[in-house]
């Protein structure tokens, strides 16, 4: 019992957001999605039925924990956007990208380890929305990126419109 | 009875040699106020002793109570003990409650921690519905991801237009 306590302790450190998480987790207006190793380990018994799962699959191989914390039409986007940032130890992590958009701005940040990336973190915030997303273990990238091909986006309203500006670049 | 034998007496009674019986009469001859003016030192020292022998303790029950207090002593003593006794079990009840509630304290600021460990918890009963919203993450962290890289690509590609003109 006092060893398990201990172990979600120090998960809950590791993952440096958790702060950040354990915040907005009561609050009803947040959408709030973790899925943890256990699961992960589970996903290694479901069958990969086309090219798109197997890809995943492997991206997903080492990876530890996934946190999603979203808030739709939030009129505070930004300023959550914000206070997430400072709420994260700048030494432990590197910023990867920055976009900024006419409506909001995003940036990926990661937590090198060993020279493995440990963490990817995902910050979004716009005027009426906000994204927050914590990918714990062993992340791969590479494998990460390749999966945009050929993977069906669906599920996210934002995705449309990217899908379209793609296109358009295309 | 002549001072020879007076002096004879008081130098066993001073030697500590005389019996019971050469005391009581050297107490009886300092009775006598004759005797008693020649040998002024010590004539009030056996007349005192004289006059005190023949007190009579008027309160009868005067023995007893100094006996009954003599006797108390060591019974108050066995109480003083008992009560310090009772002393260090409270200094020890207190510790140990001190230490109990310490524990309780602490084992409390764990269960006060126990809503991060709900926290970490699945969302998802099924690995089924979990993989599919991993997918959907995924999915969304790709294409995020390219966006900005598809950015940077173009900058490039200016970048490379920008050292063409300059070449040429």
């Amino acid at each position: 019992m006092l060893a398990s306590l201990m172990a979600f302790k120090v998960q809950a450190q590791e993952d440096a957001i958790s702060k950040f998480f354990g915040k907005y987790v009561d609050d009803p207006s947040f959408t709030q999605v973790t899925v943890t190793s256990r699961m992960f380990g589970l996903f290694a018994n479901l069958d990969a039925e086309d090219e798109e799962d197997k890809e995943l699959m492997e991206a997903i191989s080492n990876v530890k924990g996934l946190r999603i914390l979203a808030k739709d039409s939030a009129a505070n986007g930004r300023a959550l956007y914000k206070e997430a940032f400072n709420t994260i130890p700048a030494k432990d992590y590197d910023e990867l990208m920055s976009i900024r958009e006419k409506d909001s701005d995003m940036k990926f940040l990661i937590k090198e380890k060993d020279g493995v990336i440990a963490e990817l973190l995902m910050l979004m915030g716009g005027d009426n929305e906000f994204f927050m997303l914590s990918l714990v273990g062993e992340i791969n990238l590479n494998q990460i990126s390749k999966l945009s091909r050929t993977m069906d986006i669906d599920g996210f309203d934002k995705l449309g419109k990217i899908d379209e500006k793609e296109k358009d670049k295309n | 009875m002549d001072s020879k034998q007076i002096e004879i007496l008081l130098e066993r009674y001073w030697n500590c040699t005389s019996t019971v019986e050469e005391e009581n009469e050297l107490k009886k001859l300092f009775e006598d106020d004759e005797i008693a003016k020649k040998y002024p030192d010590v004539a009030p020292l056996f007349r005192y002793f004289e006059s005190q022998s023949n007190v009579i303790l008027e309160d009868e029950k005067f023995e007893q109570r100094i006996l009954n207090q003599i006797d108390k002593k060591p019974e108050t003593k066995v109480v003083k003990m008992e009560s310090n006794f009772q002393n260090y079990l409270k200094v020890a009840a207190v510790v140990v409650i001190v230490i109990a509630g310490s524990i309780v304290f602490r084992n409390g600021i764990w269960q006060g921690e126990k809503p991060p460990v709900a926290m970490v918890e699945d969302t998802f009963n099924t690995p089924e519905e979990a993989y599919e919203e991993t997918k959907r993450a995924f999915a969304l962290i790709a294409s995020k991801m390219n966006q900005g890289r598809n950015e940077t690509e173009k900058i490039k590609i200016l970048s490379e237009a920008e050292d063409k003109i300059k070449n040429n």
